[in-house]
């Protein structure tokens, strides 16, 4: 019989629950698990068409990634996001065997400085 | 040495395992850890043109928090939830669905060139205990 580790949510039985949702762990289901993170904090000028700015992940595979964007305004967005009080979008977020790419455009008409969040995440792509 | 906990796939040995994917868990990675989950909505009145609605809802971990959300637009279908935030222009309609974390709250916002009907998008977000340390 192959052995699990399993954690109930409280009130639930552990030696009976059938329902994933009702585990807080369960060896039989593979976890999410974060490599790695770091924050990129690039200066980027002024550009009405989609561009991209790269920091390396150093993984030896594509990994799943999540990123967010801190604007200057104080909110943070996700990819897709448009700053809420000035006209800076963080228009995507990419990902390839060797970089994060961070796509944005910035009609704000000046320097822009965000603080982009990434976390690269396991399993890979 | 310092202790880990690292359980494994089955038929991998967990006291060699190095590769992280064939492992289930392991107390060298952190993980997600889910907190809160909820729904919310913003509505508009359907004459409404070239507009912009917002709303909050409180989290108080006093920081940011890593976040995600969808959204659910009845006119368009009442059981399916899309993936935020979404955007679509052609120059004269537009709208823009966005979600953003502060410290304390969340922060839905609508931009719509045009009001449609009805004038209400749902919101189910999930956040997590993780600070995003930014």
């Amino acid at each position: 019989m192959t052995q699990v580790i399993k954690v109930s949510k409280q009130g639930i039985n552990v030696g009976t629950a059938t329902n994933p949702n009702d585990f807080i762990f369960d060896s039989q289901y593979n976890t999410f698990k974060i490599l790695n993170q770091g924050t990129y904090s690039p200066t980027l000028g002024t550009v009405g068409v989609e561009t991209k700015t790269s920091v390396a992940h150093g993984q030896s595979t594509t990994p799943f990634v999540f990123a967010f964007c801190k604007f200057a305004d104080g909110l943070v967005g996700i990819p897709g996001d448009f700053a809420d009080t000035v006209n800076f979008r963080f228009t995507n977020l990419s990902t390839d065997g060797t970089n994060i790419n961070f796509y944005y455009i910035n009609l704000t008409g000046s320097n822009y400085s965000p603080i982009f969040r990434y976390y690269i995440c396991e399993p890979p792509l | 040495m310092s202790q880990k906990v690292i359980v494994s796939k089955v038929g991998v040995d967990s006291g060699t395992v190095t590769n992280p994917d064939d492992m289930v868990f392991s107390s060298d990675y952190n993980t997600l850890k889910y907190d809160i989950s909820g729904t919310s909505a913003l509505t508009w009145g359907t004459s409404d043109v070239e507009f912009t609605v917002r709303g909050t809802v409180t989290h108080g971990l006093g920081y940011y928090p890593f976040f995600t959300a969808n959204y659910n637009y009845p006119l368009i279908s009442t059981t399916s939830w899309y993936p935020m935030p979404y955007s679509v222009s052609d120059g004269f309609v537009y709208g823009y669905y966005f979600v953003y974390a502060g410290t304390n709250n969340l922060i839905f916002t609508v931009t719509r060139s045009s009001a449609g009907v009805p004038g209400t998008i749902n919101f189910a977000y999930k956040i997590f205990k993780n600070n995003l340390g930014i």
